[in-house]
């Protein structure tokens, strides 16, 4: 094997963060010396998982805040990582928020889905969400009848879940009467609300049973009784699934939408914010081969020279939750994380409740103002041990300990690398009294503000 | 998932070019361009799509068979006459057709018959989409064509005389692309109660030497945003929010807290004007409008009704605290929404909804507004291909008339494919 191709310390680092949470030190150190390939195969290797947090058919914000931590200490088990990464990237990508869908228990089933089928076959996930009763609910699905058609998910399928509104040329990938031709092949679906236990299911008296046209006059027009099941509930057969109309779209110039759409998607989430277009071409070239298959995209996606190239590292700002993850990880802290949904809400990402249909507005976004400002105030609730907040932390100190070997240790703790003025400006912050009552109570746990703050932890 | 590209690459050169006073935060807000007098603008952007059409509701067929196409269209969720008696405002302008606000803005009757509330009717983006996205991107940018790469509209009128120092604030955490610029700084705030960094001098001042240090790329836009945050932190800290009389007192969240924080901070610089913030700019983001199912008529507890229910209040609240500090003179309002909704309900029974439209509602409000109803109701009987109103009144004649008149601007530097006609929604000072 190249000598590149074999981890060292910062790549272990690089790989955890973007395909997981980040990790300790010594968590790093395990996967320093393997191939690029086996270290993404373990990440891979993650079964699937139908675990479901906590939650009741009530709307309390107490409850939601126990399913929210049961969801974020997940984050941070070393057990599921790019499990639960892909998990949350799907959260974004088909959101719904607390605050619309009324029943929590709908937001945890939604949740299991993705931890379920999320790295497996897109086209499986696509039509579970499809008939997802928290989705139903968020964007109207439920509510959409053959003599009542609604719009709301049928637009939102295409638009922010497939295809997006243009392809990379600017070319409308589809049309206003696409959108209503999608809404009735997806109508029917239904499910009683404020049951016990309520089914979904395919009420052929809602269905719009007539033809539809979708995609007229392109090559891949399809055109029949389209819909998602039969009417009398015979499950998904391929000839008439209206969804199987969105994988064979093609854009303009003859290429996959959906693939390209998706690959855009995840390699600015998992590598850099752009992706030009050789690198498009491929990935979504694996991605198509492999049947849609997520796991085989990430594979491919994670073991490109591009992901592993110098410039991809420190090139795309952390979500609040990659964020607070890779501090709690990194520093060891401890605790219930009862206040851990606030914080990574006030840094504007709070779990169940992205801002809209769209998902979070991610890049500098997440550094705006008052969003950074949280940032550095976490850190400074981490540093001081905030334990009714759930955040348990001891300070390191030992004989022999100086301001520079504090700052050295911290710094390599969090795997952060800084200019050589950073680091003397924070060596000089913890050398004032050094020692002191005053420096043990308030400068040296303060200096985890400082750090939490410093522009390179933001940024990975 | 939106990803602002032009963030990313304006770090770089827009660092180069800033004063050294300003990397370290020390801009002076005596050089602020806003003093105590100067306009300023207060955006309210109601996402998702408010329905026009059951804001400001027809009321006859007067000019148009507009009233009796309205209840046809729209059996469970017409706004019934009966409901409306007391809310009549002026005929439309072109047909004459009779009008009326909807119930749950009772509140803004007494400022629209005081001549300080425009209602812009048929407002929207000529040939526009029917995706939110696509459609805010519009108005954000104030130019339908946005596939280039954009700039807020605000962001550009800021772009005119940046100088280093914060002129904008956008409420909500995030920075609105409506105030992305080039060059000016804006301030993303999620609430000015609690500013301030923590840990006291020492961590400031470490922070303020690690932020202006020299950086590139993202790192730099980063640290550009972190010193943003410490020139601001101090002055902030230092606003009374509450305790001072605000009629939006018990507002503790949402449209009505941020409204009570920009009127402390106008409290703020009228009480002060050596102190003044600088901030000419303000924009306010509150969700719920994408009223696809459950729209509601008339019940104010809930759907629509609600929502409407809700600005009438905060608005008249925001407009009373402005008057009883004496900034009513310099502060104008503008309401504005994606789109408009579908002429047709989607569902019947308690399930009505309205998907996506097109021709929408502006509300411009203040003492500089030019009172009374603008443009025109789009016909019923005349809807469009996709069933939805006509937009008859360009959102940027509107956005023109704004800074011509409001800012003392330029709209011809501002706005692309500018000059544009205004519509007088502006009276002179």
């Amino acid at each position: 094997l190249p000598a590149s191709d074999i981890l060292d310390e910062r790549d272990a680092a690089h790989l955890l963060r973007r395909a997981g949470f980040g990790a300790p030190a010594r968590e790093r150190a395990r996967f320093v010396g393997r191939s690029r390939a086996e270290a993404v195969e373990e990440l891979l290797a993650v079964k699937p998982s139908a675990a479901r947090g906590p939650a009741s058919s009530n709307q309390s914000s107490s409850s939601l805040r126990r399913l929210q931590v049961w969801w974020l200490r997940r984050m941070l088990s070393p057990r599921y990582r790019l499990q639960e990464k892909i998990a949350l990237f799907w959260h974004d990508h088909f959101p719904s928020e607390a605050g619309i869908v009324g029943d929590q228990r709908a937001l945890a089933e939604q949740n299991a889905l993705f931890r379920y089928y999320g790295l497996g076959s897109f086209r499986t996930l696509v039509h579970q969400v499809t008939r997802d009763r928290a989705m139903l609910d968020y964007l109207d699905g439920v509510r959409s009848r053959v003599d009542a058609v609604n719009e709301n998910y049928a637009r939102e399928l295409m638009e922010l879940f497939t295809l997006g509104p243009n392809d990379e040329d600017g070319v409308p990938n589809y049309t206003q009467t696409d959108v209503v031709e999608l809404a009735r092949a997806l109508t029917g679906f239904f499910f009683e609300r404020g049951a016990k236990k309520p089914l979904v299911q395919m009420d052929p008296s809602r269905f719009d049973a007539g033809s539809k046209l979708l995609f007229a006059s392109r090559p891949f027009e399809m055109s029949g009784v389209l819909g998602v099941e039969y009417a009398d509930g015979t499950p998904f057969p391929p000839e008439t699934n209206v969804l199987e109309a969105l994988f064979a779209h093609r854009d303009s110039q003859g290429r996959p939408t959906l693939a390209r759409f998706l690959v855009r998607k995840l390699w600015a989430w998992f590598a850099t914010p752009e992706a030009d277009g050789t690198l498009v071409d491929e990935l979504s070239a694996a991605f198509v081969s492999s049947d849609y298959h997520v796991g085989t995209l990430m594979r491919e996606l994670l073991c490109h020279d591009a992901f592993w190239a110098e410039d991809a590292r420190a090139s795309t700002p952390k979500t609040p939750v990659e964020f607070a993850a890779q501090a709690l990880l990194a520093l060891g802290v401890k605790g219930s994380f009862r206040d851990l949904p606030l914080w990574v809400a006030r840094m504007g990402m709070e779990p169940f409740e992205p801002p809209g249909v769209e998902g979070w507005n991610h890049g500098p976004a997440w550094l705006a103002t008052s969003r950074y400002l949280s940032r550095i105030e976490f850190g400074n609730v981490l540093g001081t041990g905030q334990v009714k907040q759930g955040f348990r932390f001891k300070l390191k100190l030992s004989e022999g300990d100086t301001p520079e070997s504090l700052v050295d240790a911290a710094l390599a703790q969090l795997g952060c690398e800084v200019s050589v003025e950073t680091r003397l400006r924070l060596i000089e912050y913890l050398a004032f009294e050094f020692g002191s009552d005053t420096w043990l109570r308030r400068t040296y746990p303060r200096l985890f503000a400082l750090l939490l703050g410093l522009p390179e932890f933001q940024v990975h | 998932m939106r990803i602002t590209r032009r963030s990313f690459l304006k770090g770089a050169t827009a660092s180069a070019v800033l004063s050294g006073a300003h990397v370290l935060g020390l801009a002076s807000r005596a050089s602020a361009a806003a003093g105590a007098g100067a306009p300023v603008l207060v955006l309210v952007n109601l996402a998702g799509g408010n329905d026009a059409l059951n804001t400001v509701v027809p009321l006859d067929d007067f000019g148009a068979p507009q009233r009796s196409r309205y209840e046809q269209l729209r059996p469970d969720l017409a706004v019934p006459l009966s409901a409306l008696a007391t809310l009549t405002i002026d005929s439309d302008p072109l047909r004459g057709t009779g009008l009326a606000l909807h119930p749950s803005l009772g509140g803004l009757k007494p400022l629209y018959d005081q001549g300080r509330l425009a209602l812009v009717l048929g407002a929207g983006v000529p040939g526009g989409s029917l995706s939110h996205f696509e459609a805010e991107k519009a108005w954000f940018y104030g130019r339908p064509d946005v596939l280039v790469e954009p700039l807020g509209w605000v962001g550009r009128q800021l772009d005119l005389a940046a100088d280093g120092a914060p002129h904008a604030v956008s409420f909500g955490g995030a920075v609105s692309p409506a105030l992305e610029a080039q060059m000016a700084e804006v301030l993303g705030v999620r609430s000015v109660a609690g500013f301030g960094v923590p840990g006291g001098a020492a961590v400031g001042a470490a922070l303020q030497a690690i932020l202006a240090e020299g950086r590139s790329g993202v790192a730099e836009w980063i640290a550009r945003s972190g010193r943003v945050l410490l020139s601001q932190a101090e002055f902030l800290a230092g606003i009374a929010t509450t305790g001072w009389g605000s009629s939006l007192e018990a507002e503790t969240s949402g449209l009505g807290r941020d409204l009570r924080e920009i009127a402390s901070l106008l409290r703020h610089d009228t009480l002060d004007p050596g102190a003044a913030s600088g901030f000419g700019f303000y924009h306010v983001r509150i969700g719920g409008y994408d009223t696809h199912s459950r729209q509601g008529t008339l019940d104010p507890s809930s759907g629509h009704p609600r929502l409407l229910s809700d600005l009438s209040r905060c608005l008249q609240g925001f407009q009373q605290d402005l008057d009883e500090i004496g900034a009513s003179a310099r502060v104008v309002t503008v309401v504005y929404s994606e789109f408009g909704r579908r002429a047709a309900q989607n569902a019947g029974g308690p399930d009505a909804g309205t998907d996506h439209g097109a021709g929408g509602l502006m509300l411009v409000l203040g003492d500089r507004a030019a009172g009374g109803v603008h443009g025109a109701l789009p016909r019923l009987d005349q809807l469009d291909a996709r069933g939805n109103l006509a937009v008859t009144t360009d959102f940027r004649s509107v956005y023109a008339a704004l800074i011509d008149d409001f800012l003392g601007g330029d709209q011809t530097q501002v706005l692309p494919g500018a000059p544009f006609a205004k519509l007088p929604v502006i009276q002179a000072a």
